[in-house]
């Protein structure tokens, strides 16, 4: 065969065969995974119009509305006579692990306008979802002022989950979605000081230069998706297996006794759980100033545009309770006269009334959402609403 | 190291390279060192237990070969040998477990008779806590290597020339591609095709590597795009209907039983021969054929045929070293079905130490007892021979034989008895179904299968269905380049699919 033709046919071959990966992959929801870009004011942000199938823990097929929204099509302004409210917060709101009409935003909408009585001289809700995966405290106030404020909200509802304080810290080890983010510190007098340094820096990394330059691939390719995934797992393997020594010869092969049976371990066990806690508890009362910052910056912008704020404590990751930093949410809540809509007991009491864990692993499985949904909607019922003037619609 | 792992996809082309670069003379030695590296890369320690193995097999071997009058001796030291570290690694705890589990019952038996036996629950132990069983962590491939040992002196016993070279030996013991869950190989043909690689100025063969690469995908993707998505559905059904048992309610459906069941079949197929497929793939990349272990085995048509359709190096093993040792068939009708059981009970016992394997092994044992009285039957009858001729014979064979294949693996995976009972209750009661059928809707399950047809009817030489467009387009793919083009898109396909879990391969347990 001659040259050009065994060119000819390998050129046909492979360019038939990606365009039927595409295909493919866009039937089966295949490397939709990576829908963040990076985003100079806020770290990262959804990419607007991004179709994504999400596997891990739960199941979605969804797509990011032309507002990068984990939400239906919204129009900027306010529909007449709609009382709106716009929910921030991270992976807990934007809820990839259940369908778009499992979230607890969608839910609440729901339950909401089925109520029959509304605020104000509205006839109908809408529950704006701003929630986006890895966001700190730091960045929902970013995003509030970003994005949610252009909405024109009636009123602004915040999460502050008990693990979320921890990435408020910096984390430049921690790749793009922890590097790319801005810092934050606690000024004199509760001041919130944004730094960009850090941020700044990563922007000039090959990381972020690779994110930049392949933007069109991310957004459009699946195969491009499938390909940064094991891009992202050959560097795994390479952290693992530097730091792995090679050939260990003191495994034991075999022994008398179970290490899992013995008493040691349960205690060693308990003496670790115990040094989290209490190392928890001290970070906390370090970290607790931004945080109280953040609190203090968000409620004077929503002041700023008359709009009141909410604050939200959803539960832990698989219902991981921090009790030093309720304290600490409850002291800056009194100090700020806020409203706080806490969950954590009504999940426990959920939990040992039915016996169910409500969390998929970390995540909120669809009953949780519906519990979240639930309380949220009572909560606003008797503390938010009779303040703003509630009447019946129908 | 697993095949489908990154530390291969990088130990693999080094091999390759310095393989075929090298010497032929020295090839064989840098083999010897890449097999024990892809051993030892797992649990270092365990390379010393191959090691010597294969030193004392070396020698069994060399001594029945030149004691002849002391050689049954020597077998009987090397069958020792092989089946006590086979039984001591795989077996203790069964065993330990079993015991103590009969003492115990025997105990509490005859405490009723009003005689104080505490002694004995003392000696069983707390069996609920495990506390008799010792830590023994399994040696990878261990049921195979023993098995190509057992093969190798018995085989000298019969009067064939053991290997001279420690090295030859030492390789063929230690092979990597089939080291860790076969094919388990007989040593004749390796050592032939060695003996070519060294006497005949063999090269590297482009379509060798060309069908070498060409399976060696096929097995990755077998294994992390269906293998590694059944994997779920299969845990959900079997744990779920485990949930029930304990907890009580409704964990699973009939439908979800069903498709438990079927994914299963599915599941093991294709991770067993996605493994052998990758290792034949690699070993043919090197130069080396292995022994084939499938052929289509769900469309067997009796017990029997489905035996020398799945784990065929097993199959035949079983039947040159237990069965035909034991009289085979030429002994009374019923001397024979005897024989047959206490082949498929052990080879049953060989998938694991536990008593659902056990009854797996007997299950299929007594398939095949009631396959060859049948048969006996059906030679005698004109009716059935002219059914079991038509196509719609044909169809009801493999169905039948299906449903039996199937109801045999829900043994072979259920933890318990209890389990495996409990499964195939469900199978036939009428309880609403949600936990795999939605587990199987959200999956890319159906799209995997989808590309692997496509592929398998493409590349697979034991793909039946070759019409001309197709026989047409396999030729014009078969110019290296297209094919280049092809293992990136199914490599990429492969990764594509993978669950973010990779699931280990089920025989490295064994």
């Amino acid at each position: 065969m001659p040259r050009w033709q065994t060119i000819a046919i390998a050129l046909v071959t492979l360019v038939l065969s990606l365009a039927f990966l595409e295909f493919l992959f866009a039937v089966a929801g295949i490397g939709e995974n990576e829908y963040l870009k990076i985003d100079p004011a806020i770290g990262f942000s959804p990419i607007p119009g991004k179709q994504v199938t999400w596997r891990e823990e739960g199941f979605c097929r969804t797509v990011w509305n032309t507002q990068a929204m984990r939400d239906k099509e919204r129009t900027l302004a306010k529909p007449a006579r709609t009382y709106r409210i716009a929910v921030l917060g991270d992976s807990f709101v934007e809820g990839l692990q259940v369908s778009d009409d499992q979230t607890f935003c969608h839910l609440l909408e729901e339950k909401l306008n089925q109520s029959g009585v509304a605020p104000s001289n509205a006839t109908r809700f809408e529950v704006l979802n701003f929630g986006v995966a890895n966001y700190n405290l730091g960045q929902e106030y970013l995003r509030l002022k970003q994005k949610a404020l252009a909405f024109n909200p009636d009123l602004v509802v915040m999460a502050v989950r008990p693990d979320t304080i921890y990435q408020l810290a910096l984390n430049p080890q921690g790749g793009f979605m922890y590097a790319s983010r801005p810092s934050f510190f606690a000024g004199a007098n509760h001041t919130l000081i944004e730094d960009h340094t850090m941020s700044e820096n990563w922007m000039k990394s090959s990381e972020a230069k690779r994110m930049k330059s392949t933007l069109w691939l991310r957004e459009h390719s699946r195969i491009w998706g499938v390909v940064s995934q094991m891009a992202r797992n050959l560097m795994l393997w390479q952290k693992h297996n530097l730091e792995k020594p090679k050939l260990n010869f003191s495994t034991p092969a075999f022994s008398l006794t179970k290490e899992t049976d013995t008493v040691k371990v349960t205690q060693a066990k308990a003496q670790e759980q115990l040094a989290a806690a209490q190392a928890c508890a001290k970070s906390t009362q370090f970290l607790w100033p931004i945080a109280d910052a953040v609190i203090r910056q968000a409620d004077q912008e929503c002041k700023a545009h008359k709009v009141p704020l909410v604050l939200l404590r959803l539960p832990g990751p698989g219902g991981f309770r921090n009790i030093a930093e309720d304290k600490l949410l409850q002291g800056t809540v009194k100090t700020l006269n806020l409203p706080l809509c806490d969950l954590t007991e009504p999940f426990i009491a959920a939990q040992e009334k039915t016996g169910q864990r409500f969390f998929i692993v970390f995540h909120l499985d669809p009953d949780g959402h519906k519990l979240a949904a639930e309380n949220i909607f009572q909560f606003l019922n008797a503390n938010v609403f009779p303040s703003q003037g509630t009447e019946a619609h129908n | 190291m697993l095949f489908n792992s990154l530390n291969y996809l990088l130990f693999f082309p080094l091999v390759f390279a310095c393989f075929w670069l090298a010497p032929k003379k020295v090839r064989p030695f840098l083999l010897l060192v890449a097999s024990y590296v892809f051993y030892m890369s797992w649990m270092p320690i365990y390379g010393l237990l191959l090691f010597f193995l294969t030193l004392a097999n070396y020698f069994v071997g060399i001594a029945i070969n030149k004691f002849q009058s002391k050689a049954k001796p020597m077998l009987i030291l090397g069958l020792v040998i092989n089946l006590g570290t086979l039984c001591f690694f795989k077996y203790t705890n069964f065993l330990l477990q079993s015991l103590a589990s009969v003492l115990t019952q025997a105990a509490a038996f005859l405490n009723i008779n009003g005689i104080n036996f505490a002694w004995l629950t003392t000696m069983a132990g707390d069996v609920s806590r495990d506390a008799v069983a010792i830590n023994i962590i399994l040696p990878l491939g261990i049921s195979f290597f023993a098995f190509e040992f057992i093969h190798y002196i018995v085989d000298i016993y019969r009067g064939d020339k053991p290997i001279s070279n420690p090295i030859h030996f030492g390789l063929f013991a230690a092979f990597f591609p089939s080291q860790i869950a076969g094919p388990i190989k007989r040593y004749q043909d390796f050592i032939h095709q060695l003996h070519q690689e060294l006497e005949q100025n063999r090269s590297f063969s482009q379509e060798k590597f060309k069908a070498g690469m060409t399976l060696a995908m096929q097995g990755l993707f077998k294994k992390v795009a269906l293998s590694d998505n059944l994997s779920p559905l299969v845990a959900r059904g079997f744990d779920g209907v485990q949930t029930s048992l304990i907890a009580g309610g409704a964990g699973v459906g009939t439908l979800d039983a069903w498709i438990a069941v079927f994914a299963f079949a599915l599941q093991i197929y294709f991770d067993f021969s996605g493994y052998t497929d990758m290792g034949r793939g690699s070993a043919l990349m090197l130069g080396f054929s292995l022994p084939d272990n499938f052929n289509l085995p769900y469309i067997a048509s009796s017990a029997s045929d489905f035996w020398k359709r799945w784990h065929i190096s097993l199959s035949s093993w079983l039947r040159d070293y237990l069965y035909i040792p034991l009289g085979g068939g030429r002994v009374s009708r019923w001397h024979k079905h005897f024989n047959l059981m206490v082949t498929m009970l052990l080879g049953g016992l060989w998938h694991g130490a536990a008593w659902h394997f056990v009854a797996w092994g007997g299950f299929h044992g007594a398939g095949l007892v009631v396959n060859h009285e049948y048969g006996a039957i059906a030679d005698k009858s004109n009716l059935l021979k002219q059914f079991h001729a038509s196509a719609l014979g044909r169809i009801c064979s493999v169905l039948f034989t299906l449903a039996f294949v199937l109801v045999g693996w829900v043994l072979f995976r259920a933890q318990t008895m209890s389990q495996a009972l409990a499964v195939l209750s469900l199978l036939f009661q009428s309880q609403p179904s949600q936990a795999v059928v939605s587990m199987l809707a959200q999956s890319t399950l159906p799209y995997a299968i989808g590309v692997y047809a496509i592929y398998a009817i493409l590349f697979a030489n034991t793909s039946a269905y070759k019409p001309r467009p197709v026989v047409a387009l396999r030729q014009a793919l078969d110019v290296l380049p297209a094919r280049v083009a092809i293992w990136a898109c199914v490599f990429i396909c492969a990764v594509g699919f993978s669950p973010s879990h990779a699931e280990p391969f089920i025989y490295f347990q064994f």
